[in-house]
């Protein structure tokens, strides 16, 4: 199989499943804030979906999910997953505010990564003439790009009252 | 010209959202009845709602002369932030009555409207409330994890598993003048939903809630 499609599919489950995992954690973090609550828990079931039409993709096209990338195939590294970069040690310290808007700005970051990288592959599904592919793209990416639309909403929304009250 | 066309079955005609006879847009997202799969669909109704930005709208599935859902830019079906359980085994929802406006402040002030409604109260299917032996106008308390209310029961025809309480009940004409008091139980319906809200629209859902539902004794203690 064509080694970008291995590439790109492997960029998406690692991207959706991790998104998944930070939309829960933000979810049971932020239950006070009944919005952040309700809504990442709605997002990352949509995650936890693309996750599941990514792996039946993968097992259709014999692309190997699990595992560290191998030993050597340093392309895989260079779409590695964003948002693991926030240290956990360091939330109990923050403003509950400022921990919120940490949290919505890492859930956007690696929205907008997978969102990428669903362009990525729609646009290489086109050009590798694979419908079943580009029906997968088609499907994920709206999805996606709502979970961006949400982030970027309630950074609007909270940025002035968590900054002005600092 | 067109000799006849039947606007219920083709209200659009000829005109799609891209002009005369340009072809609908594509659509993906559907919604059917329990049971009812897409291709089992008889007719699908362009409907008259209103076109969004993007040019759609929704499509009415009919099957033998019935609505049997919907296709288009739909909202996905999102479940119930809050589902039925052992301790909670009822669905409350809340609604209007017919003789008062928003929070009563003026139809509660209208001796006449007042009158007839004036005072909360909850329905219950007759099969949900002879299991426990309950009969109409028999008291009872509504809990659920946010809290509870006292009203009197009223048999009618909601679903089984359903409870239905008006919203109109607050505490501005009560003895305790802001809430709940020694004289004045509790009975504000909408206290008991769930904080929930659209994320796009921000209107509050204060339609679902899983709900207990007690006897109390005529002294307002539980039986």
């Amino acid at each position: 199989m064509n080694d970008g499609i291995a590439l790109a599919v492997r960029a998406l489950h690692r991207g959706e499943r991790n998104l998944a995992g930070e939309l829960a954690r933000a979810a049971d973090r932020h239950r006070a804030e009944h919005e952040i609550h309700h809504v990442a828990t709605d997002l990352a079931v949509r995650s936890r979906e693309h996750v599941r039409r990514i792996a039946a993709t993968a097992a259709d096209r014999e692309v190997d999910l699990t595992g560290p990338p191998e030993a050597g195939d340093a392309s895989d590294a260079v779409f590695a997953p964003h948002g693991t970069r926030s240290s956990a040690e360091t939330a109990d310290a923050l403003d509950p505010g400022l921990l919120l808007l940490r949290d919505l700005r890492e859930l956007h970051l690696s929205a907008t990564a997978n969102s990428l990288h669903w362009e990525m592959l729609a646009q290489l599904a086109q050009a590798a003439r694979d419908p079943a592919l580009l029906s997968l793209a088609s499907a994920c990416h709206p999805r996606t790009l709502r979970q961006t639309r949400w982030t970027n909403t309630m950074i609007k929304t909270m940025s002035p009252q968590v900054l002005t009250s600092l | 010209m067109e000799l006849s066309l039947d606007r219920i079955d083709r209200p659009w005609g000829e005109r799609t959202p891209y002009g005369r006879a340009e072809p609908w847009p594509t659509r993906v997202d559907s919604c059917l009845a329990d049971g009812v799969e897409p291709e089992a669909v008889a007719r699908w109704v362009q409907s008259a709602s209103l076109l969004d930005s993007r040019g759609d709208a929704m499509d009415i599935a009919v099957l033998d002369g019935r609505i049997v859902g919907v296709r288009g830019r739909a909202a996905e079906y999102l479940a119930p932030h809050e589902e039925p359980d052992e301790e909670y085994p009822f669905q409350l929802t809340t609604g209007r009555t017919l003789y008062h406006f928003h929070t009563r402040t003026k139809t509660g002030r209208t001796p006449q409207l007042n009158a007839a409604a004036p005072e909360v109260w909850v329905e219950v299917s007759a099969e949900d409330a002879h299991r426990p032996g309950l009969g109409e106008g028999d008291p009872v308390e509504v809990s659920t994890p946010r809290g509870s209310l006292q009203a009197r029961l009223r048999l009618s025809d909601v679903r089984p598993g359903a409870l239905f309480v008006p919203f109109r009940y607050g505490y501005w004409d009560t003895p305790a003048g802001s809430g709940p008091g020694e004289k004045t139980p509790p009975r504000a319906a909408n206290e008991t939903t769930i904080t929930d809200w659209d994320p796009a629209s921000k209107q509050p859902l204060f339609k679902t809630a899983a709900a207990a539902l007690t006897a109390l004794d005529h002294g307002g203690g539980t039986r």
